[in-house]
């Protein structure tokens, strides 16, 4: 039966459709990303150049910001930078140890979404069609038919996201070495690379247990897409914002982005004596703990649900 | 053993801020093994609650289901692969082709795929076999849920309005098709509308009324339950006749096409000719009268009401 649903899952237009969305959004961004980029270090020189002049000109223009007495000194925030100053931010060179990864844990997000979605359509379109009496009739163990819509949707998916990072970051090679720089692929951006894409697929998997839960408890695609957007949506900010300090930390947003983060973090702290100490903590076990408590939370709620509830 | 057993069936619904609606009221049932089964009543009666009961999709509020000597719906699983089944309408992915769709099915019951082609075949939807669900009409999808059903070579089948949105050459098929799966051996348990469908190929049939069985058995047995108590006479003065068979003790009413439905035990034939004769009124015609199921069924639903 796993089996048939993971043809079932594969063959299904949505997921289709997300997986060539997916590619497509890539390969456009890396057209994009290879014309507007440069392979010359000096190719913003003439607009860092630009600014610098046009402070010059604004500090020797007469009266030009001459509020006090005291004169030209009382410039905002001090004197000109200079040209090597300003150079780095007008850089037009892609710079593919620092950029992959940080669009990889900026991406990790949407494709969390989109895997939500593709799984709580999975389940939520054999409600809606009724084919779920069909299926129950041919498997009335629902334990058995839960799990083998859980276990195709957590690998196709999680999958899928890590492949689909790895596709980002091989389309984007080539811009690094034709339109910018490839300096700082070591070993150690190689190995923490690879993580994102891990975590990234086990956020996707995550974004699947919510996405079967949900269309499992509502017996319905739109319900569940409705809960599960109407809380990142509405609900999630609304508290961040209203019980910050209190709920932030048990909220599901707040634990996804710290959960992408680098797993050691390291944290300056002051004693009450003055002394600084710096203290490396685990940044993303505690968010990992969570997320997968409450997936398996909902998922249990969902079994609890489908196992007790008529079909009719 | 009978192939489907029902004890004291109790099911209703729980409904928000309304009294519990009653489905299924104490049904008792027994469909014999081999042979079509009809399974009669009107909209809201219960059937098809009690078929859902049978399949393990709802759980009885009290009471036992057994199928194939299997409790339902604790010990359905060990069965179903025995088992087909249509409740309502057939449903199915619409995006899939009706052969991609039963290639899923074939793949979840563990039956092999090899057939998929055969029993399209065999309901008539060869050549629509690659063509989208989505595509297919009401009597296409039945005939899609007819080989769903016929993949898994089922002992029992169990059909809720199988033969809704066909056609009438449609119907004959699925006609024929039920008699023969019966006459190989196979249990039909049919639910429908069409009663004379029903009187045509079923062997023993049910009537429920308000979730309880109001009567049951061969279909003969149950159609003179209610019938065999009346002759249609024809003859030339049809007034006079009229009369004389009151003279006689034979109550009788006009008939719209110029005869009499005369009331009468099955052994009194002899005594309305004489009758008749007596008065110099010669019959043309006098046979008993044919109940339809529709007639009874009609009659007795009537009744509960």
């Amino acid at each position: 039966m796993i089996f048939a649903e993971f043809r079932r899952l594969v063959s299904r237009r949505s997921f289709r459709l997300v997986a060539a969305f997916c590619v497509f959004g890539v390969l456009l961004g890396g057209v994009i990303l290879f014309f507007q980029s440069s392979h010359d270090p000096n190719s913003g020189l003439k607009q860092a150049q630009a600014m610098v002049a046009e402070c010059h000109a604004q500090v020797n223009a007469p009266n030009a910001l001459r509020k006090g007495p005291g004169g030209p000194s009382l410039l905002i925030g001090g004197p000109c930078p200079t040209v090597a100053d300003v150079l780095p931010g007008f850089d037009k060179r892609f710079r593919y140890a620092e950029s992959i990864p940080s669009a990889t844990r900026n991406i990790a997000l949407p494709l969390f979404l989109l895997a939500f979605a593709v799984a709580a359509s999975f389940v939520g379109a054999e409600w809606g069609t009724g084919m779920m009496t069909t299926t129950l009739t041919w498997e009335p163990r629902r334990g058995r038919v839960l799990l083998a819509k859980v276990i195709p949707a957590f690998v196709v998916l999680g999958t899928a996201v890590a492949v689909i990072l790895a596709f980002l970051a091989v389309v984007y090679f080539p811009i690094g070495v034709f339109r910018g720089t490839t300096a700082g692929m070591t070993g150690a951006f190689w190995q923490h690379l690879s993580g994102l894409w891990l975590r990234a697929g086990l956020l996707a998997v995550f974004g699947a247990a919510l996405g079967v839960g949900l269309a499992t408890l509502a017996r319905n695609t739109v319900a569940a897409l409705g809960i599960g957007f109407g809380y990142v949506a509405i609900f999630d900010p609304i508290l961040s914002h209203l019980w910050k300090a209190r709920f932030a930390p048990w909220l599901l947003m707040q634990n996804f982005m710290r959960a992408m983060r680098l797993p050691v973090e390291t944290v300056v702290r002051q004693s009450a004596f003055g002394r600084l100490t710096t203290e490396k903590i685990l940044s993303s076990t505690r968010p990992a703990i969570l997320l997968t408590i409450y997936g398996l939370a909902l998922l249990a709620a969902a079994y609890y649900t489908f196992r007790s509830r008529d079909v009719t | 053993m009978n192939a489907i057993e029902v004890r004291e069936l109790h099911k209703s619904y729980r409904r928000r801020l309304r009294s519990a609606k009653v489905a299924v009221d104490g049904l008792d049932l027994e469909v014999p093994t081999g042979g079509v089964f009809g399974f009669l009543g009107p909209n809201g009666s219960g059937k098809t609650t009690t078929i859902r009961c049978l399949l393990g999709l709802v759980r009885p509020s009290a009471g036992e289901c057994s199928v194939l000597g299997a409790p339902t719906p604790n010990d359905f699983s060990e069965v179903v692969g025995r088992v087909g089944s249509i409740v309502e309408t057939p449903t199915f992915f619409a995006g899939f082709s009706g052969k991609r769709n039963l290639d899923l099915l074939a793949q979840i019951g563990g039956v092999s795929r090899s057939n998929v082609d055969a029993v399209l075949e065999r309901v008539g939807l060869g050549e629509a076999a690659d063509d989208r669900v989505r595509t297919y009409s009401l009597g296409m999808k039945q005939r899609l849920g007819l080989a769903a059903v016929l993949l898994k070579d089922p002992e029992l089948l169990v059909l809720d309005e199988p033969a809704n949105g066909l056609d009438p050459a449609g119907l004959k098929e699925v006609r024929d098709l039920l008699r023969s799966l019966a006459d190989e051996g196979r249990t039909v348990f049919l639910s429908s509308h069409l009663l004379n469908e029903v009187q045509m190929i079923c062997d023993s049939v049910a009537i429920l009324a308000h979730g309880r069985c109001i009567a049951q058995g061969p279909v003969q047995e149950v159609l003179h339950v209610r019938g065999g108590n009346a002759f249609v006479v024809r003859a030339p003065k049809v007034r006079d006749a009229k009369s004389a068979l009151a003279k006689a003790g034979f109550p009788s009413t006009f008939r719209g096409d110029q005869s009499l439905r005369v009331i009468g035990a099955p052994a009194s034939a002899g005594a309305i000719t004489k009758a008749l004769a007596d008065a110099h009124i010669y019959l043309t015609e006098l046979r008993p009268e044919e109940i339809s199921l529709e007639a009874v069924f009609l009659e007795l639903t009537g009744e509960e009401q």
